[in-house]
């Protein structure tokens, strides 16, 4: 169980401002293929879907925990879009999601989908058993982890990178603008026979 | 002394919504400058801020307003860059 650290009440009211502010451009995130699947304190579910690519994939979809916000950054972890269920490493590669980054921006992916030389991966963890997590600055796990003792949140936290919109912009970024195509094979090949009354 | 065009855009900071009376002959990072202004996040200077239009894409803060040829309330996204990770 999460131990409380900031009044309930504080954290509720801040993240009620990041849903208000989320409903007021809710037209545009749908259109970027942001699908929100459930926002009830203090989670938010968002799935990704490419709308520039037919057909259209849901590429993976995340949880972002606002427990204790602002003293904690809010968490962020990938979950399977069906059953909620937060995703290992090893589930995270057998799904084959990968968020780029090139140091001194920019993305590098090859035409394989595979990382290319010179690119980092956002998604980790330190075991291909534990949670996947997203190492960007401005998210709990990031911050929490030793590799980043020297980077804490508090010095981040009046800079809005812990922000709804921030995080999900940079999930967006980095997971499915970079998606430049598919190649993959679909066959249906075998219909159930349905008898219509 | 010709008259200044002007038009009325929406820049969203951080998921903030903020109307500004933008210049066509000025550059976007003035645009910029005035929205982070607005919206009191005056902790960082525009140059650590990225502006995306409404599919995410980044537009460059040093093209003229009137360049780009936005209908008036046009909604333009800004958020802070990201900082290097993936190194855990």
């Amino acid at each position: 169980m999460t131990e409380v650290l900031v009044d309930p009440d504080v954290s509720r009211l801040k993240f009620k401002r990041e849903m208000s502010r989320y409903a007021e451009n809710a037209r545009e995130y749908r259109q970027r293929g942001w699908i929100l699947l459930k926002s009830e304190f203090p989670d938010v579910e968002v799935a990704f879907v490419t709308p520039h690519l037919w057909p259209h994939a849901l590429v993976f979809s995340v949880r972002v925990n606002f427990s204790n916000y602002d003293l904690w950054a809010p968490s962020v972890r990938f979950i399977d879009p069906f059953d909620a269920h937060p995703l290992t490493l090893a589930e995270i590669r057998k799904k084959r999601i990968s968020l780029p980054q090139r140091q001194g921006g920019g993305f590098l992916i090859g035409p394989d989908g595979q990382l290319q030389a010179g690119a980092t991966d956002l998604v980790q963890a330190d075991d291909e058993n534990d949670l996947a997590f997203v190492c960007l600055p401005g998210v709990r796990e990031y911050h929490d982890h030793p590799a980043h003792s020297a980077d804490p949140w508090l010095t981040h936290r009046n800079e809005g990178i812990g922000s709804l919109h921030n995080i999900l912009d940079k999930l967006h970024a980095h997971g499915v603008l970079c998606v430049r195509g598919f190649n993959l094979t679909i066959a249906i090949s075998d219909f159930q026979r349905m008898v219509l009354a | 002394m010709s008259e200044q065009k002007k038009e009325e855009l929406v820049i969203v900071v951080n998921g903030e919504p903020v109307q500004i009376e933008a210049n066509l002959n000025e550059e976007l990072v003035a645009v910029v400058s005035q929205a982070l202004a607005k919206s009191q996040n005056t902790g960082q200077p525009p140059e650590n801020w990225e502006l995306k239009n409404a599919s995410g894409n980044l537009i460059d803060q040093h093209q003229k307003v009137g360049a780009l040829g936005l209908p008036p309330g046009t909604k333009l996204f800004l958020s802070p860059r990201a900082g290097v990770g993936g190194r855990a």
